[in-house]
């Protein structure tokens, strides 16, 4: 017998509803938006743009870059609005999705550049970090924003948001004595960068 | 002490978390150890400064105009719901029946123009929206293909069997009908597998 059923994506409201399942109440905006209401998505949009971008503007190259990429999480996030079960509050759940966009486009990235060695953890093959004018004095976020790409992510990571190097090691794909050996070489430069 | 251990701890000094022993350890270790008093000074440094960082930064233009537009195409293609189609391949079959019925009982007149020529018109048309569809699949979510093909795979198996049937007795108008009517399923299935892309 042939079948006719074109498979479906998981509904929509599933999440919303197995959350409901489980005695937890969703915020009504973003119940609305899990049911397909752009206008409740473009309140959400509105609500967490500033948050979502400074991590993006943080973590990319330049503030196109950012624009873009905080474009594609919120893309993502009406995607996978309906898998909210409600577990964590909705501004978590939307960080570590938008953690998870930014990484995954940083990996394409290094994937087109890195050599892979046996290790996988490469930082003396990242770009240098960007040269400062001397006698420019520099803000903590320029001077982040000069850090090699590597110890940039875990430091952002790490010192701004607040990750374990346990779980940066799991979002990145790197050693967690990568990662501290990172987090250190970024704090090292960073000094030197202000201190200039 | 091992270097690397004792930096772990500096999160935990600076914050008064650790417990009296520790930070006499991190102390007794840092008076010996130049790299770690750097990596140390570094990390007090910055613990004021990071704490002071911005935690929402407004974009200088408005990212939602290129998010709107975004959400609509991948949104639609999501609900496009199961029963819709499955009435719509209802009234499909019915309608090419209905065609073939009426084809089959109208007097012919005469076929000046033999079944080879209509099965050509047939197989042309049906190479056409093949094309459309061909350029509108790559577009498709890989599990709508998957199912649009076995579909399809099912209506060209019912093409091949009426074909072979129709070899078999040239002169029978009933299976010239069938013939036709698994043209027009499989013409009307093409054009609208490749109609998806655009409601997608």
């Amino acid at each position: 017998m042939t079948s006719w059923a074109i498979p479906i994506p998981l509904a929509r409201t599933a999440g919303a509803e197995a959350g409901r399942a489980a005695g937890r109440s969703l915020d009504p905006m973003v119940a609305a938006a899990a049911r397909g209401d752009e206008g409740a998505f473009e309140r959400i949009y509105r609500t967490h743009v500033g948050r979502i971008y400074a991590l993006a503007l943080r973590l990319a190259d330049n503030a196109g870059h950012a624009d873009e990429l905080t474009q594609d999480v919120f893309v993502r996030t009406w995607e996978r609005l309906a898998t909210f079960r409600g577990d964590s509050s909705f501004g978590t759940w939307l960080h570590r999705l938008a953690v998870n966009v930014i990484l995954s486009d940083r990996r394409s990235a290094w994937r087109r550049t890195r050599r892979i060695t046996p290790e996988g953890d490469l930082i003396d093959l990242e770009p240098e970090a960007k040269p400062v004018s001397p006698g420019l004095r520099l803000d903590l976020d320029s001077a982040i924003a000069g850090l090699p790409p590597g110890a940039r992510t875990v430091f952002v990571l790490h010192d701004v948001e607040g990750y374990q190097h346990g779980e940066i090691s799991g979002l990145i794909g790197i050693a967690v004595g990568t990662s501290k050996a990172q987090l250190f070489r970024a704090r090292r430069l960073l000094r030197e960068a202000l201190d200039r | 002490m091992i270097c690397h251990t004792i930096r772990d701890q500096f999160d935990g000094y600076l914050a008064g978390t650790l417990d009296p022993a520790g930070q006499a350890g991190v102390d007794l270790h840092l008076a010996g150890c130049a790299e770690c008093r750097a990596d140390f000074a570094s990390t007090g440094f910055l613990a004021a400064r990071t704490a002071g960082l911005r935690r929402e930064i407004a974009p200088a233009t408005d990212l939602w105009t290129g998010i709107a537009p975004r959400l609509g195409a991948r949104g639609r293609r999501l609900s496009i719901p199961v029963w819709w189609l499955a009435a719509a391949a209802v009234v499909l079959v019915s309608v090419s029946s209905a065609l073939t019925v009426a084809l089959v009982r109208r007097p012919r007149p005469d076929a000046v123009i033999g079944f080879a020529s209509t099965e050509a018109r047939y197989q042309h048309a049906a190479l056409e929206v093949s094309g459309l569809y061909q350029r509108a699949r790559d577009s498709l979510a890989p599990e709508t293909r998957l199912v649009l093909e076995r579909n399809l795979a099912v209506i060209e198996r019912a093409l091949g069997e009426a074909r072979d049937a129709l070899k078999a007795d040239p002169a029978n108008r009933a299976i010239e009908a069938m013939v036709v009517a698994a043209y027009q399923r499989k013409i009307a299935f093409l054009e609208r597998a490749a109609s998806l892309d655009r409601e997608s």
